[in-house]
């Protein structure tokens, strides 16, 4: 039964409702059919007695004659005609009884020889018979006819009847409904099958184009399907578009303001990366001069160019750091040690103001199967934001490690904590929801980041103070960029 | 045969006139014949019974009613009352009454005024022998035929026996056709029937009589004659109804009534003709069958 109603509710609507239509319509012939030959068979019966009564009427006032004078051969004369003149009740045999039982005459003689007694089955329907005793099974009917004259019985009239043709007639009918009700109901089937299929076709074209922007390609339902679409699926067919559409563009417009913001942190550290190339400017000018003036000595010269070469490693680590990050990524490069063993030179001018301590932890090994740019763009986000939140002296951790194929990257300072604002920036970038105004906007970016890594950036607060924000993301997976996105992206930078 | 004639009172002809068969038209006081017919043969055969009544009118140049009952008793009731100038009647009623009753003309049947009695039993019995018809349903003509009843009592007192003793059903059908019936259909085991009839029918309805079979024929007996009462023996009507009989056989009309009763004429008899029948009707009577 349960297997039974689970298949039922796995059954597609095209099926199920044909399914429906034709049980219905099984039922509903079913009962009819059913009206039909009971009422048949009432009529029928109630045709047959009349007629039954009719045909006795007959003999009984024929054979009374014959009865009164126990006149064998007057009694079979008027069975004999009578059988002829009844064309519509089909007497198998009529039996005259004595009021003793013995036969006076019969239609049938040799069946029923004059002065014989009647077989006990038959003397028993006389007995307890009276009017119409039928047999549907045998197609037979018995009727009997108790004939009196004054207060006697001077005898019986006793017939079978043979009701086949009627039982035929009902038959034939029965047979009638039972092909016309299939045809019937095969024809409704076909119907309800290829109306329900029609109905809801524009139904499937949703759920496909659901679907496809379930995995992340969503498509816009083409003008041939809202053409053709009945005016209630056109509607939900161009709100559909309409919903898509301005997802696309809340996507494009979060990808803008993450380009905005990447920009903005850009101008930042390339402001952070002059001071930082700056700094030693001075001091690898004074060190050209030094050999400038004193290059002949030896000493002057080694120690100047070690200086000089000190000086040069360093702007160099801040230009690659910020070349690697910011270049155009020809696409997804895995993640190496080094990518992130850079992260410190780019933050090194906020640390560096707030004097900061940076405990880094990088505990990776080997190049693993993650996106490196979006790693570091998260890395870099959650870095800054605990710079910007640490007091000064602070000390920042920095963890990255992976384990059983997940990449963990965990960043804990000693600020004041996260703000509400803080929060529901990381929400709304997680939810695929718009940028937040104002604050918050470094936040929402790693979250996005994070959804297409399909990982996950958790934010705790410290028990008193301090915040630790955490990435996880599964190794080896990543989710693509629709093109919709792309497109609406293309539409709002072309 | 000498015949007298004498003048119909007026009023039996109109009693008579009043029991005619409805196609019969209704003549003169004067000049109206009835003529009493009783189911001796083909009863049903309106044709001939129109053929026969034209041809009588014909011949006897006056109208003649045609009066037929049911039973032999009362035609013969009819005749002995006066009602009927003449009837064709049975063997049997001719001689118990033969002091009131003269022989007007009697049938030439195979050129004898003679014919049989037959005991008929179904064709597919296997039976050679009457007395093995004991225990029997019978079925008889009529208690007033010769051959559909009193021939098989005789024989049966000839051997001091009686039809109540042993069959153990016999009933009367009233006609010769309807024991060849009910022998057919098996309501009766076996019946006493007119030989002369049975052989008609045989050629007539081959298809009802040859579901029977003849088990015994009697000696030959004396034809169903047409009879009067025997004062009006010698009256004008009874004279041409005699000629009339005897010369069918020179009339187109007669010849054709003739040849649809299967008879080769009439011819005027001895009462003679009857001995056997009246030794029978003595046997009985002294059995008491």
């Amino acid at each position: 039964m349960n297997r039974l109603h689970r298949m039922y509710r796995a059954m597609p609507l095209a099926l199920k409702v044909p399914m429906l239509v034709a049980v219905l319509t099984v039922v509903v012939a079913t009962v009819i059919s059913q009206v039909v030959l009971s009422r048949l068979a009432q009529e029928q019966e109630a045709s047959l007695r009349s007629l039954a009564t009719a045909f006795m009427d007959g003999v009984s006032t024929a054979v009374t004659p014959g009865l009164l004078r126990q006149d064998v051969w007057e009694t079979f004369d008027s069975l004999d005609r009578a059988r002829r003149q009844y064309g519509a009740v089909k007497a198998l045999y009529v039996v005259v009884l004595q009021p003793n039982g013995q036969v006076l005459a019969a239609s049938e003689p040799e069946q029923f020889p004059v002065t014989s007694n009647l077989p006990e089955d038959l003397a028993n329907l006389v007995t307890d018979g009276q009017g119409l005793t039928l047999d549907e099974g045998k197609g037979r009917a018995w009727t009997v006819r108790q004939i009196d004259q004054e207060t006697f019985r001077i005898g019986t009239v006793f017939a079978e009847l043979d009701i086949s043709e009627i039982l035929a007639v009902r038959n034939e009918v029965l047979w009638t409904l039972i092909l016309v009700n299939a045809g019937l109901t095969a024809i409704f089937s076909f119907a309800g099958y290829g109306l329900v299929r029609r109905m809801v076709a524009p139904l499937s074209v949703i759920q496909q184009h659901l679907i496809a922007a379930g995995s992340g390609r969503p498509e816009l339902i083409s003008d041939h399907e809202l053409r053709r679409a009945a005016p209630e699926y056109g509607e939900l067919y161009q709100r559909f578009n309409a919903m898509i559409r301005g997802q696309a563009e809340r996507e494009a417009l979060a990808a803008e303001l993450a380009n905005q913001e990447k920009l903005a942190m850009l101008g930042r550290l390339a402001s952070g990366m002059a001071h930082e190339v700056n700094n030693p400017l001075g001091g690898l000018m004074n060190a050209v001069d030094t050999l400038d003036i004193h290059g002949d000595k030896e000493s002057v010269r080694r120690r100047t160019v070690d200086l000089l070469r000190r000086g040069l490693a360093g702007i160099q680590n801040v230009v690659r750091a910020a070349l690697v990050t910011y270049k155009a990524a020809p696409g997804p490069k895995r993640l190496t040690r080094d990518d992130l063993e850079d992260l410190p030179f780019l933050i090194q001018h906020e640390t560096g103001a707030k004097q900061l301590v940076l405990d880094w932890q990088n505990e990776l090994s080997q190049d693993i199967e993650v996106d490196a740019s979006a790693v570091r763009q998260i890395a870099l986000n959650i870095l800054l934001n605990a710079c910007a939140a640490s007091p000064e002296h602070g000390t920042i951790l920095f963890r990255a490690t992976v384990k059983d194929s997940v990449l963990s990257i965990s960043v804990t300072d000693d600020g004041p904590g996260l703000p509400e604002t803080a929060r529901a920036a990381a929400a709304a970038g997680a939810a695929g929801a718009g940028a937040p105004v104002g604050r918050g906007l470094g936040l929402w970016t790693a979250s996005r980041l994070a959804v297409r890594l399909n990982g996950k950036m958790t934010l705790q607060s410290g028990p008193s103070q301090g915040a630790t924000i955490v990435l996880v993301a599964p190794l080896g997976e990543e989710r693509e960029e629709t093109n919709v996105i792309a497109a609406a992206r293309a539409d709002r930078t072309g | 045969m000498d015949m007298k004639r004498r003048k119909l009172l007026g009023g039996v002809a109109g009693l008579a006139a009043s029991q005619a068969l409805p196609f019969v038209g209704r003549a003169s006081a004067q000049t109206s014949f009835s003529f009493g017919l009783t189911p001796v043969f083909l009863d049903s055969d309106i044709e001939l019974l129109n053929e026969l009544q034209g041809y009588l009118s014909q011949a006897m140049k006056r109208s003649v009613s045609l009066v037929k009952r049911r039973t032999y008793q009362e035609i013969t009731a009819l005749l002995l009352s006066g009602e009927l100038d003449a009837a064709w009647i049975c063997g049997f009623p001719f001689v118990q009454h033969a002091d009131k009753l003269a022989l007007v003309a009697v049938p030439l049947y195979r050129g004898k005024p003679l014919y049989q009695s037959y005991i008929i039993v179904p064709s597919a019995r296997q039976i050679t022998e009457w007395d093995q018809l004991q225990g029997d349903i019978h079925a008889f003509s009529d208690p007033d035929s010769n051959s559909g009843y009193l021939v098989t009592a005789a024989l049966l007192a000839e051997h001091d026996l009686t039809p109540a003793k042993f069959f153990a059903k016999t009933f009367f059908t009233y006609g010769h056709r309807n024991v060849i019936r009910a022998v057919a259909s098996g309501l009766a085991q076996s019946g006493s029937v007119d030989g002369y009839v049975w052989d008609v029918m045989n050629a007539r309805e081959p298809a009802l009589v040859s579901q029977t079979k003849v088990l015994r024929r009697s000696e030959l007996l004396g034809f169903p004659p047409i009879a009067c009462l025997r004062g009006n023996l010698d009256t004008e009507e009874i004279g041409q109804l005699a000629d009339a009989l005897v010369s069918i056989s020179k009339n187109e009309q007669g010849r054709k009534v003739l040849a649809m009763l299967q008879l080769d004429g009439f011819a005027v008899e001895p009462e003679s003709t009857f001995a056997g029948i009246a030794a029978k009707y003595s046997l009985i009577q002294l059995k008491g069958g």
